[in-house]
C-alpha cells in the first residue's frame, strides 16, 4: 500500500470543517420570549450546555465524505508481493540499468550499483535473469541466464554514456528477452533516475505485454541543473564575415545557485566576454551573446562553457555545462539577375536578399541579351559559392540568351524564373524548351484578385510556412500570365484560386528529357505591379527557399545531438562527387579516438558528445561535426516509480482475462472505488440531511 | 369576505383571533365582533339601566323587548327603545399596555394584535351603550390618551389602529405605577377602566398600580392577555426549535440566555400558575375583576366572558 500523490492527504484537514461548521454555524437566532421573569427564577440548572454536536450521523457522513475525498487524491496504490499474481516460485527477471547521460550525476551510479546488486541478490537458484543497460537505445549485456558471476560482471560494466533515456526501447527489449515459459513468473526491474523524458511527451506510456510485472527502482534524487541550450551564429551588422555567437541557458529546476557565466572558446581559446549574463531566474532560459569575430577560412571548433575557467563547477551535471559547435566558413549562394543593365532588380528583391544568414545571398547584376555575355556572366563567379541564375522577367531574355541560359542549367545550375510584361519571343520558348516546366502564355488579369493556394505539401519551397502557407495565401494577384502544359516530370506546386499554375518546379531527378538542374518558374512577377507579394512578410522567405531550391542549398547545422544518425557526406559537408565515382569510403574519427570506416551511403549514428572528424581517404584535411548530449537528459524531473510502473505495465484487460493476467501488474491504483464510495456518502448526507 | 369561525362550546361559535388580525380596518373588525355578539344574545341581561330617562331611539335587533316604549308603539305604530340618563353618561376607559413583551405570537394572533382588537371591540360595545368611550396606551409611560368622549369613537380606532409595540430589545420593561397613575389622574369622571396587559409584574407591583386608579374612584376590570405558549411553554413546532435546548430572547430587557425548555416546564408553569393567582388573589381583594384571556380565544367569547364576569359581580353587589 502506498500513495502516489501523499501531500492532498493534508486534505483530510478538511474534516475538521463540518465540526466547526456544526459547532458554530448551527447557532440559530434566538427565539423571542416576552419575559425572564420566571425563566431567571428557575435557577442555572434550567441552562443547557453550548455548542454541543447535534445530527452526529450527519457530521460523521461529512467528515468521512471529505477523508475519502482526499485519500482518493493522494491517489493509494496497493503493491503486490512478488509472487502473489499467479503463485509462481520461480522467475525470469530482466533488470533495466540506466545509462544515460543524466546518471553521471555524482551518486547516481553508485546508487544504480547497489540496487542492481540487490535485486541479484534476490534471486533465488532457480531464477533467470538478464541484464540490460540502456540509454536511448538498449543493449542485453547477458543472456537470459542464472549464472551470477555473468551478471555481476555485467553489471558492473554498466557506465554512464553521453546518450539520452528512452524507456520504451529498454522495456521492449527486455519483453522480447523474457520468453513466456509455464511455471515461471516474468518480471522486468527498472533501476533509473526515471527522468520524465525518458518517454514520449513526458507520460508513460504502456511499453510491456501483458503477464510481464514491473517494477521500477528510482535512484537519485532531483537536481539542480544549469545548461546550454543551443548557440545560433549571426552576422555582427553588414559584414557577414564578422558573426557572434547567441547562447541559450536553462536550467531543469529552480534554483537558489547563482547562475554560472557562459564563455565561448573558438580553436579552444577564449574569445571574450559574453555580453548579457543569464538570468537563468527566468522560466524560459536566457540569451547571451559573444562580442564578434570573424568567421574562419576553414571550419573551427567552437565551444561555449557555463562557468568561466577557473570557476567552480556549476551544477550537478557538468557534462550539458559545454555546447561544441562548428563555425564553418560563411556559406553563400551567388544570384546571377538576368534583368539587364537598364533594368536592376527592384528593392523588394534586393532587400529580402539581402537578409539571408545562411546562406547568404550575393546578388550580382546579370545582362539578358547575347549568349556570349549571358553565358559568361553565368560561368563567372567564386569558387567554391554555387550560382543560380534569377530572371524576374522571361520577356526580357532574347534566344541567344535563352540558349546560354539553358546550357547552364543543363549544366547543372539553378534558374528561378518570373514572367513579366513581356511575352517571351518564340525563339526563347524554344531554346529554353526542356528546361522550363511550363510554357508561359497570355496574361490573365483578376479583379477581385485571386490567391494562391492548393500548395503542394511537403515542397521544400514551403517549408517554412506553417501548414497551408496561410501567410502566402493572403497577397493579392491581379495579374499573372498562364502556364500551359505542365512538362512530364515537373510540378505544380501551388495553384491559383482560379485553379491555373501558380508556382511550377523541377528538379534534376525528374528532368529526364531535360536538364539536370532545378528550376522554379513563378506565374506572377517579383515587383509589386501584377500583385503585393513583394510587400507581404512572406515574400522574404518565398524567395529564399526558392533559390534555395534552385540551388539545392542544404545548411548543414552547426551542431547535432547525441543520438541522432547522420548522412556522413551531408554532416561533414564532405564532397558528393566522390562518392558517387570514387570508392565512397569515409573515415571516421570518434570523439574517444575510436576510429572506423562507412562504405558507400552508410549513415553514422552518433554515440559519444564532442567532435567526429572525418576524410575521404587520400585526403588529408579532416572534416569536423559538433555533437552534444541530447537535450532532454539536461531535465531531471523525475517520474514517480508506481506511476511508472501502473502507466508502463500493461493494462488490464477488459473480462475475458485469466486471474493472473489481470494480476500482472506490480502494483495498481484504487483511487475510483474510493471516489464511488464517496458518491454513495455523499447521496446519503443528502438523505439524511433532508429528512 | 368570508371569516374563519371555530367551535367553542356547544351550539356556539365564534370568529377566530387570527381570522380577525387579517382585517387592517380595526373598526370593521370591532363591529363585526360586536355585531355578532349582540346578534347572538337572547338576552339583553348586560346592558345597562337607569332609571333617568333620557330619549327615544329606533328599536335594534338584540335589544330588550322590555324596554319597548308601548305606548309610543300604540301611537306611531313604530318600535322604539327609551334610553336612560345612565346609558349615555358611563366614561369607558381602554388602557392598553404596547411595551415590547406585548409583541409576541407563537400561535396565531400576537398578543398586541389580540389585546388591541379586544380593546376595540370593547369599545364599540361600550359606545354601542352609548357610553363615552376613551383609550389610553402605555409601555414605561402614557404614549397616547385620547379622552373620554361621546364623540370619541372612531379617534379610539384610529389611535387604535395606529399604535404600534413598544421597540424589541429597548432594555426596558413595562412599570404599571407610572402610567396607571398619570390615567387615573387625568380621568376626572368615575367610569369604568379596562387594563389589557400581560401583567409581567410581581402582583405586589401590580395591585399597588391598580390602586392608583381605584383611589382616583375608576371602577377597573384587569384582562391579562398570554399568549398559549406562555401558559405550557410549548415552544413548537418549529424548525428551529430544539425542546433540549434553545436560545431565548428576552423581547423587554433583549438579553439572550440558554434554556432547556423539556427540562424547566413543569416548574415554569408552576411558577406562572402560583403568579396568575396571586394577581388574581391581590386584584380580588381590591374589588378589580380580572380575566386571564390567551390570545387563542374568540374575542366575542372574550367580550362574552367579560359581560358575564360583570353580571355576576353586579348581581353579588
Amino acid at each position: 500500500m502506498g500513495l502516489l500523490a501523499p501531500l492532498f492527504l493534508l486534505g483530510g484537514l478538511l474534516a475538521a470543517v463540518p465540526v466547526v461548521l456544526h459547532l458554530t454555524r448551527r447557532r440559530r437566532p434566538p427565539l423571542p420570549f416576552p419575559s425572564f421573569l420566571f425563566l431567571k427564577a428557575l435557577g442555572a440548572a434550567a441552562r443547557r450546555k453550548r455548542r454541543r454536536i447535534r445530527d452526529l450521523p450527519l457530521l460523521l457522513l461529512r467528515a468521512a465524505a471529505l477523508l475519502l475525498l482526499a485519500l482518493a487524491f493522494a491517489q493509494p496504490i496497493l503493491r503486490r508481493e512478488a509472487g502473489a499474481a499467479g503463485g509462481d516460485s520461480r522467475r525470469d527477471a530482466a533488470l533495466l540499468l540506466d545509462r544515460s547521460l543524466s546518471m553521471s550525476v555524482p551518486g547516481r551510479m553508485a546508487a544504480l550499483a547497489a540496487a542492481a546488486a540487490t535485486e541479484l541478490a534476490s534471486l533465488s537458484p532457480d531464477d533467470r535473469a538478464v541484464v540490460i543497460a540502456f540509454d536511448d537505445r538498449a543493449e542485453a549485456l547477458t543472456e537470459l541466464t542464472d549464472d551470477r558471476a555473468a551478471l555481476e560482471a555485467a553489471v558492473a560494466s554498466v557506465v554512464p554514456g553521453d546518450g539520452g533515456t528512452r524507456f520504451p526501447a529498454a522495456l521492449g527489449l527486455a519483453a522480447r528477452l523474457l520468453p513466456e515459459s509455464p511455471g515461471r513468473r516474468r518480471e522486468v526491474v527498472l533501476v533509473s533516475d526515471l527522468q520524465r523524458s525518458g518517454f514520449p511527451d513526458g507520460r508513460p506510456e504502456t511499453a510491456l505485454p501483458p503477464g510481464i510485472g514491473l517494477r521500477a527502482r528510482a535512484v537519485g534524487a532531483p537536481a539542480p541543473n544549469f545548461y546550454t541550450a543551443g548557440v545560433s551564429l549571426r552576422p555582427a551588422g553588414r559584414d557577414r564575415q564578422v558573426a557572434n555567437a547567441e547562447v541559450r541557458s536553462s536550467r531543469s529546476a529552480p534554483s537558489d545557485t547563482r547562475p554560472p557565466t557562459p564563455e565561448l572558446l573558438l580553436g579552444g581559446r577564449v574569445a571574450g566576454e559574453m555580453s548579457g549574463i543569464p538570468d537563468l531566474s527566468a522560466a524560459e532560459g536566457a540569451r547571451s551573446e559573444s562580442p564578434p569575430f570573424s568567421r574562419p577560412a576553414e571550419a573551427l571548433r567552437a565551444e561555449v562553457r557555463l562557468g568561466r575557467t577557473g570557476e567552480g563547477r556549476a551544477d550537478s551535471l557538468p557534462a550539458d555545462d559545454r555546447y561544441r559547435f562548428v563555425v564553418h566558413p560563411e556559406s553563400a549562394l551567388r544570384v546571377a539577375d538576368l534583368g539587364g543593365r537598364e533594368a536592376a532588380a527592384p528593392i523588394h528583391v534586393r532587400e529580402a536578399l539581402g537578409v539571408g544568414v545562411a546562406p547568404a545571398f550575393w546578388l550580382d547584376a546579370a545582362p539578358a541579351r547575347g549568349e556570349t555575355a549571358v553565358g559568361r556572366a553565368l560561368a563567372s563567379g567564386v569558387e567554391g559559392v554555387e550560382t543560380v541564375a534569377l530572371v524576374r522577367d522571361l520577356g526580357r531574355l532574347d534566344a541567344g540568351g535563352a540558349r546560354a541560359l539553358a546550357a547552364f542549367v543543363r549544366g547543372g545550375g539553378g534558374l528561378v524564373a518570373a514572367l513579366g510584361a513581356r511575352r517571351p519571343a518564340g525563339g526563347v520558348i524554344e531554346a529554353l524548351s526542356g528546361v522550363l516546366p511550363a510554357v508561359p502564355g497570355e496574361t490573365a488579369d483578376r479583379l477581385p484578385p485571386t490567391h494562391l493556394t492548393d500548395f503542394s505539401s511537403g515542397h521544400p519551397v514551403f517549408s517554412p510556412f506553417a501548414a497551408g502557407a496561410s501567410a502566402l495565401g493572403r497577397a493579392s494577384f491581379f495579374r499573372y500570365r498562364r502556364l500551359d502544359g505542365p512538362a512530364p516530370g515537373a510540378e505544380v506546386a501551388a495553384r491559383f484560386a482560379d485553379g491555373r499554375p501558380a508556382l511550377v518546379t523541377r528538379t534534376a531527378a525528374a528532368g529526364e528529357a531535360g536538364a539536370p538542374g532545378r528550376v522554379a518558374l513563378f506565374a506572377s512577377s517579383f515587383d509589386p505591379v501584377w500583385n503585393d507579394l513583394p510587400r507581404r512578410p512572406a515574400f522574404v522567405p518565398f524567395l529564399h527557399r526558392l533559390v534555395e531550391f534552385a540551388a539545392d542549398y542544404r545548411a548543414a547545422p552547426a551542431a547535432y545531438r547525441v543520438g541522432e544518425t547522420v548522412d556522413p557526406v551531408e554532416a561533414f559537408r564532405l564532397p558528393h562527387g566522390e562518392v558517387e565515382g570514387g570508392s565512397g569510403e569515409i573515415l571516421v574519427e570518434t570523439p574517444s579516438g575510436g576510429r572506423s570506416v562507412l562504405t558507400g551511403r552508410a549513415a553514422l549514428r552518433l554515440t559519444e558528445a564532442g567532435f567526429y572528424r572525418a576524410r575521404r581517404p587520400g585526403e588529408t584535411e579532416f572534416r569536423l561535426l559538433a555533437a552534444n548530449p541530447p537535450l532532454a537528459e539536461s531535465e531531471l524531473e523525475a517520474l514517480d516509480g508506481a506511476e511508472v510502473e501502473i502507466a508502463a505495465a500493461a493494462p488490464a484487460p477488459g473480462g475475458g482475462e485469466s486471474r493472473e493476467t489481470l494480476a500482472a501488474p506490480a502494483a495498481f491504483s484504487f483511487w475510483w472505488p474510493l471516489l464511488a464510495a464517496l458518491l454513495l456518502l455523499l447521496l446519503a448526507e443528502t438523505r439524511l440531511a433532508g429528512a | 369576505m368570508t371569516l374563519e369561525t371555530r367551535a367553542a362550546g356547544a351550539g356556539a361559535r365564534f370568529m377566530d383571533p387570527e381570522a380577525l388580525a387579517r382585517i387592517a380596518n380595526l373598526s370593521l373588525v370591532a363591529r363585526t365582533v360586536v355585531q355578532g355578539f349582540i346578534s347572538g344574545l337572547h338576552r339583553s341581561t348586560f346592558l345597562g339601566r337607569s332609571i333617568d330617562f333620557a330619549e327615544h331611539r329606533p328599536y335594534m335587533p338584540g335589544d330588550d323587548i322590555r324596554r319597548l316604549d308601548w305606548r309610543l308603539f300604540a301611537r306611531s305604530d313604530r318600535f322604539h327603545i327609551k334610553e336612560f340618563e345612565a346609558d349615555t353618561n358611563a366614561n369607558f376607559m381602554v388602557v392598553l399596555d404596547i411595551s415590547a413583551s406585548m409583541d409576541y405570537g407563537r400561535r396565531g394572533a400576537s398578543k398586541f394584535d389580540y389585546a388591541r382588537m379586544l380593546g376595540a371591540v370593547l369599545a364599540a360595545f361600550s359606545r354601542r351603550q352609548r357610553d363615552r368611550v376613551g383609550l389610553a396606551t402605555f409601555d414605561r409611560e402614557v404614549v397616547s390618551f385620547v379622552p373620554p368622549s361621546a364623540k370619541n369613537l372612531e379617534t379610539v380606532l384610529r389611535t387604535l389602529a395606529a399604535s404600534r409595540p413598544g421597540p424589541a430589545d429597548s432594555g426596558g420593561e413595562s412599570r404599571l405605577e407610572r402610567p396607571l397613575a398619570e390615567v387615573g389622574a387625568a380621568l376626572g369622571r368615575r367610569g369604568l377602566v379596562a387594563v389589557l396587559s400581560d401583567f409581567y409584574e410581581p402582583p405586589e407591583a401590580v395591585a399597588e398600580a391598580f390602586d392608583h386608579l381605584l383611589g382616583a374612584g375608576q371602577e377597573v376590570i384587569a384582562f391579562q392577555v398570554l399568549d398559549p405558549s406562555e401558559l405550557d411553554l410549548e415552544l413548537g413546532p418549529d424548525p428551529e426549535f430544539d425542546d433540549s435546548g434553545a436560545r431565548l430572547r428576552d423581547l423587554e430587557s433583549g438579553a439572550v440566555l440558554d434554556f432547556a425548555p423539556g427540562r424547566i416546564r413543569d416548574a415554569y408553569r408552576d411558577a406562572l400558575r402560583t403568579h396568575l393567582a396571586e394577581i388574581r388573589s391581590e386584584l380580588g381583594r381590591r374589588g378589580v375583576d380580572h380575566l386571564l384571556i390567551d390570545t387563542a380565544t374568540p374575542l366575542d367569547f372574550a367580550l362574552f366572558r367579560y359581560l358575564s364576569e360583570r353580571e355576576s359581580r353586579r348581581r353579588s353587589r
